[in-house]
């Protein structure tokens, strides 16, 4: 059997006396395209921040490729790439040293360091703009030098918060494109978003979160059954009180 | 000034020292910054009182009024020429606050007043004792505190308005520059060496080899020189002189209204220069050879090192001490102990010299430190740091080498000036570069340790971080009490010097290193 690549038991998450996310159970596996849906505030990006390990938990386990967040963070970590719903990056450097910055802290080797930046930098548009210092980007910009990062050391777990919000549609195409083809290496891929078109037709796998809650979770087709996942949604998180 | 300036005042000042979440949040954070403040305040108070009944007791009250006045427009002007920048054109709501429906005057006045009312409470915390002291024991008439009052809020006026216009000057002059933020520094570190310079030449040179008396008469004659408006404020107050006085407000008031007017019609195309990148050398940035592959600490000691480079009000606020260890030497090299005590009028000083020689450069370093804003410095960028796949000690490091990086030179180059200015025995020399290096590594690892505990990330301006943040406060309190007590016993105790250096070496190493320790199993997770 092959060993999930994510890992999530009973993760609890307290903010004072508010739970922002309960007893949560996930499980992706390798190849994997797993779609983390929910309204605002229901806890994506506190689970997500928890996996990637920025964020301390109050009880549960967090395995990433049968390693636990807690007690081995530095070796999940270098398996894993996230980018947050708006990244800050530092804008003081230029494009191609924050991306060699990344490519060091991931012992990324030279040849294929330089192989990467040139082919994903010129899918996104990047090339002509690496030189520039990165406060003169535009967020688009910038989310694309964060996705072009993730993809400099070929995760093992792609964690994504909101990856589509700023990218133009030509952007968002080749995101997709690099999802598909990292996945078929192996990998696996756990995103929040908000557009449930995307998920639909990109993830393999959806959870959908309400109040800190898994509330439905599986395989796209299981989670839809005959209707959009739009109606699911709405008939599962749109119509409280 | 209009309800639109008093509005985004009030909403600036709420951020100032993180008051307003003292108020609504349960975490304290801002409570320790109102101590240091107060704190501050009250050794600003302390040293007044002693310099004005100084003056007093040595018959020279009339030297009180000048010589106070031109202090606080030091303090102003320093202390305007390290914020302006950071407050006026650096600042992450400069979008915000331009697309509400107020004016350019309203924004620029606004953030002028927020330097002017931090400038108002170090200046009238060092102006008001003293000229209290020297009206209580003139025994002057009503006319002396009615000049006295309105006083308090025109001394500040000018130099923090001319501090802004230079500021807004060395901006101007290195926007144009691909290394803007680097011209800036060097800029603003030549105007600090240039005011340390001449304040060194007007006190030093118009009398050597006078007494204290005489040198505090050419520093009131200087201040004259220096600043005008600090001469008329004399001339009115101890002659009663009303013309003299309204000459002192109108060049207040009238010099910097006419500074602002002028800051504010250049301020929207200053910011859309500095905002506007340079752009075109991309040519060769994707040729590998041309980039180097480094190991993990490596690249966070170089992440580090740009980050520092990139904000200039870290630097002008953490480079002055290293300057001042190379000036200081420097001076030593060329003047004597006996000439420097010669013209300070006291001969002890000349023996002192000598024996402070390892714990003078220490004092400096002590005042330098990087590490205290680092981690607040990550702000929003701390996700990068936190997912990194490297354990907290990389980072740690990463941060410590930069402060070593910026004081280690110091420190040698000045232990040679000293070692060849001050003829200093062996043991003394060695101590002169082995003390300072302890202090560096001590106080770089306090300032972390400090920022990692009570990290401030919610800033828009560098500024809060850098000066106004307590980690910063702190390790600049605990680096001069842990030079304090090697020089009080070496002043007490003056036949075993040597004795006393090792013993603080050893006993400052081995605090570096338990603090360092206990830096190590502090969480990594910086929320």
């Amino acid at each position: 059997m092959m060993k999930p690549m994510l890992q999530i038991q009973d993760l609890t998450k307290r903010f004072g006396t508010k739970t922002a996310v309960g007893h949560l159970n996930l499980t992706v596996e390798p190849g994997d395209i797993y779609g983390f849906i929910g309204q605002n505030g229901a806890g994506k990006t506190t689970t997500i921040r928890a996996v990637v390990g920025v964020m301390p938990f109050d009880a549960g386990e967090i395995r990433i490729d049968g390693h636990s967040v807690r007690e081995e963070p530095v070796l999940c970590k270098s398996v894993t790439a996230y980018i947050p719903d708006n990244p800050d990056l530092y804008e003081y450097l230029t494009g191609i040293q924050y991306l060699d910055f990344i490519g060091d802290i991931f012992r990324v080797p030279a040849d294929r360091r330089q192989k990467r930046i040139r082919k994903y930098s010129s899918l996104l548009g990047l090339t002509p703009v690496l030189g520039d210092l990165i406060s003169s980007y535009s967020h688009g910009m910038k989310q694309k030098l964060a996705v072009l990062s993730t993809f400099l050391h070929t995760p093992k777990l792609l964690v994504l918060d909101e990856p589509f919000v700023g990218l133009d549609p030509e952007a968002s195409y080749h995101l997709k494109a690099m999802m598909h083809e990292l996945c078929a290496g192996g990998s696996a891929i756990f995103f929040s978003t908000h557009v449930l078109e995307v998920a639909e037709k990109l993830c393999n796998k959806i959870a959908i979160l309400k109040d800190g809650k898994l509330i439905a979770s599986g395989k796209t087709e299981d989670v839809r059954g005959n209707s959009s996942l739009e109606d699911v949604f709405l008939e599962v998180v749109g119509h409280e009180s | 000034m209009n309800h639109n300036t008093l509005t985004l005042l009030k909403v600036q000042m709420l951020g100032f020292l993180g008051w307003n979440q003292m108020r609504h949040s349960h975490v304290k954070k801002g409570m320790s910054s109102f101590a240091i403040l107060c704190f501050l305040s009250l050794l600003l108070i302390f040293y007044s009182v002693i310099l004005a009944m100084g003056l007093v007791l040595a018959k020279m009250a009339a030297l009180i009024a000048p010589l106070t006045a031109v202090i606080c427009v030091v303090i102003t002007l320093i202390s305007t020429l390290q914020k302006s920048r950071p407050a006026l054109f650096t600042c992450s709501d400069y979008d915000l606050v331009m697309a509400l429906p107020v004016s350019v005057r309203a924004v620029v006045q606004s953030r002028l007043l927020s330097i002017y009312c931090i400038s108002f409470l170090f200046s009238t915390s060092f102006f008001l004792p003293a000229g209290i002291v020297c009206g209580m024991a003139g025994g002057k008439d009503i006319s002396y505190w009615l000049m006295l009052i309105p006083a308090l809020f025109l001394l500040p006026l000018l130099p923090t308005a001319v501090g802004a216009v230079l500021s807004a000057a060395i901006t101007a002059a290195s926007v144009r520059s691909r290394h803007k933020n680097l011209l800036s520094i060097l800029l603003g570190l030549l105007l600090f060496i240039a005011i340390m310079a001449g304040l060194f030449f007007f006190l030093g040179s118009d009398h050597p080899g006078t007494q204290l008396q005489a040198a505090a008469v050419s520093v009131s004659r200087a201040a004259g020189k220096i600043y005008p408006p600090a001469a008329w404020y004399a001339l009115a107050v101890n002659n009663g002189n009303w013309g003299a006085y309204l000459l002192f407000a109108l060049a207040s008031t009238g010099i910097t209204a006419l500074l602002v007017s002028i800051l504010t019609h250049n301020y929207p195309a200053l910011h859309a220069a500095l905002e506007n990148q340079h752009t075109g050398r991309q040519q060769n940035v994707l040729q590998a050879e041309k980039r180097k592959i480094l190991s993990p600490t490596s690249a966070f000691y170089h992440k580090e090192l740009h980050r520092y480079f990139s904000c200039p009000v870290y630097v002008l606020n953490t480079m002055p001490g290293p300057i001042l260890i190379v000036l200081f030497s420097a001076v030593l090299l060329f003047l004597s102990p006996e000439k420097v005590a010669s013209m300070a009028g006291i001969p002890i000083i000349a023996v002192w010299l000598r024996r402070l020689a390892p714990l003078l450069p220490s004092m400096f370093v002590c005042m330098s430190c990087t590490t205290a804003a680092s981690v607040s410095l990550e702000g929003k960028t701390r996700w990068i740091t936190c997912s990194a796949p490297v354990s907290q000690k990389v980072v740690f490091r990463a941060k410590i080498a930069v402060n070593l990086t910026i004081l280690l030179p110091a420190v040698f180059v000045s232990g040679l000036l000293l070692l060849f200015g001050l003829h200093l025995p062996p043991v003394q020399a060695i101590f002169t570069f082995v003390l300072p290096c302890i202090y560096s590594l001590f106080i770089a690892v306090v300032g972390l340790l400090l920022d990692i505990s009570r990290p401030q990330f919610d800033w828009t301006s560098e500024m809060v971080p850098v000066k106004q943040g307590m980690p910063m406060l702190f390790t600049l309190l605990i680096g001069f009490l842990a030079v304090f007590p090697p020089i009080l016993l070496t002043f007490s105790f003056s036949g075993s010097a040597a004795f006393i250096y090792g013993g603080t070496a050893v006993l400052v190493l081995l605090l570096t290193c338990l603090l360092y320790h206990h830096l190590l199993r502090l969480p990594l997770q910086w929320q």
